[in-house]
């Protein structure tokens, strides 16, 4: 059978990445241009200012991309981009190359949704075997899913209010941990320990999640020590948060595994870089003798090879975008 | 030879095709509000028209705003694109260079409407270096009033692609919008200057 090539844009957020992927699970070639440091002066993502930084960035992006693979244009089968969720003036910039990739090249056009590139960030070197569960928990997204097939997703339940990275990037503001909020809490989580008692949530049978309370719970013991005069010890509120809000996302796995029988998990988003979550996901999966499976790390967070893969069965089904495609800040899969 | 215009700078479309100099086609639609539906297809349409594609294309001449941010993204980002993958010469006119193009005058102001208030662009003798500023919401009425600008209702493209052989080709990595107006952000101090 033919190698197929996908040429894959990723703009969502405040990377720009571009990447080749070969039959949907090789990277032949990947590169990402993060804003990182620009956003950080502001303590978060300026919308505008991440849309001006990928227009600037898209040839070079291209540019360099092509410098690392041994492949030229002529050998790629189609373009794919993610039109959706996310930041509506970044996600349009890459849209707008895509097309004008395949306009010149003559290529079909393939539109992603960037969590389908979260889960299919599951299929880069190595194989996802269905029915599958899908954590997948990110800035905007805490979902339990279940897999029976390519795009075949049934949400065994979903987040009641704040997804868990927003939490994460919540509490890290409310303690004053510098932007990115998430990681950098997760860091000084590493070095504390769970001392601080903060209230369990979602204590019911059903897949759901909610983090909004837990986060306000943090907000209110920082105010009453503070009023108190007494000094946080900020490594085990980080590690006392993660601590429960971790316990949430297991406890919710092994219902479903328990439940379902299923045998093969897979964690998909931004969050499951977390090196803590994913070490919990595993001692859970290993007690029910289930499969997991986490991406590389360079593949969890935003990057265009994992939008290379999840276009790849798109690609088979000739599922094709025409040149009137619009990004949408909200379209979602589940 | 051929050369495409490209104009999106706000609620609009232009896409114009010239040969030899001379435009051959021009498609222009108004009061659009998602440009990104229409380019890319208007540009295959006029291309298709004439049975070329955009390796044909020899130049490109952008409009970079000021105007609407997303709206000049998606002619720009379209543009700099066909223009860098193919190595076609490209240029940058401003939507102000646009309307000064049409005056057959050495020292006079054009301006555009933005959400109440306006950008302004003011020519001195040099069609390729005016001045631009923007005038808040609040002064509008005032500047208006004490200086001269001229309106000016209808384009000639033609006479656009005219005064556009004076302006210079970019590298299109260097080819990007023209921001006149600073964005506030979060609502304190910082802002951004272009």
């Amino acid at each position: 059978m033919k190698d197929i090539f996908i040429f894959a844009i990723e703009s969502s957020c405040d990377e720009t990445s571009m990447a080749i992927v070969k039959n949907g699970t090789e990277v032949v070639a990947l590169e990402v241009m993060t804003q990182i440091d620009t956003h950080s002066l502001y303590g978060g993502v300026v919308p505008e200012i991440a849309s001006r930084m990928h227009t600037e960035a898209v040839t070079i992006c291209y540019e360099q991309l092509m410098k690392k693979a041994n492949i030229g244009m002529d050998k790629i089968d189609a373009v794919a981009v993610t039109y959706a969720p996310g930041l509506l003036g970044s996600l349009l910039v890459g849209v707008e190359f895509a097309k004008t990739i395949s306009l010149v090249y003559n290529l079909p056009l393939i539109k992603v949704n960037h969590m389908a590139g979260h889960i299919y960030a599951n299929q880069i070197d190595r194989t996802m075997n269905y029915p599958l569960l899908a954590v997948v928990i990110s800035g905007g997204h805490t979902n339990l899913v279940k897999m029976t097939g390519d795009y075949e997703f049934e949400v065994l339940g979903s987040t009641l209010d704040d997804a868990i990275g927003e939490a994460f990037d919540k509490v890290a503001r409310i303690m004053g941990i510098p932007y990115p909020g998430g990681p950098n809490l997760e860091k000084l989580a590493a070095e504390g320990t769970p001392s601080y008692p903060l209230p369990i949530p979602v204590k019911d049978n059903t897949y759901n999640f909610s983090f909004s309370g837990l986060k306000s719970a943090v907000s209110n013991l920082v105010n009453n020590e503070k009023m108190r005069g007494n000094e946080i010890n900020k490594a085990n509120l980080a590690c006392s948060f993660q601590t429960i809000a971790t316990d949430l996302l297991a406890r919710k796995l092994s219902l479903a595994l328990e439940n379902t029988g299923i045998k093969e998990v897979i964690i998909a988003g931004g969050v499951s870089a977390n090196k803590y979550i994913r070490s919990e996901l595993k001692k859970v999966c290993d007690q029910y003798q289930a499969n997991l499976s986490v991406p590389e790390f360079i593949y969890c967070t935003d990057n265009a090879a994992m939008i290379g893969a999840a276009a790849y069965p798109l690609y088979k089904k000739g599922e094709f975008a025409s040149y009137d495609l619009n990004a949408s800040a909200s379209d979602d899969i589940f | 030879m051929y050369s495409l215009f490209v104009d999106t700078h706000f609620l609009n479309l232009v896409v114009v095709l010239y040969k030899d100099g001379i435009i051959v086609d021009k498609i222009e639609l108004t009061n659009i509000r998602n440009q990104s539906e229409y380019l890319v297809p208007n540009i295959k349409k006029i291309l298709d028209n004439h049975q070329i594609t955009t390796h044909d294309l020899n130049e490109i001449i952008v409009v970079n705003g000021p105007g609407s941010f997303t709206g000049v993204r998606i002619g720009v980002t379209v543009c700099k694109g066909i223009a860098y993958l193919n190595q076609i010469k490209i240029k940058t006119i401003s939507s102000l260079q646009v309307l000064a193009s049409n005056v057959d005058n050495s020292d006079f102001q054009v301006s555009i409407p933005e959400n109440n208030g306006l950008f302004v662009g003011i020519f001195k003798n040099s069609f390729i270096n005016p001045e631009y500023i923007y005038i808040k919401k609040e002064d509008v009425d005032t500047y208006v009033t004490k200086n001269n600008i001229i309106n000016v209702d209808t384009i000639d493209y033609q006479q656009v692609f005219e005064k556009a052989k004076e302006l210079p080709y970019l590298n299109p990595h260097l080819v990007n919008p023209l921001y006149i107006k600073n964005i506030e952000v979060n609502n304190d101090k910082k802002t951004v200057t272009n």
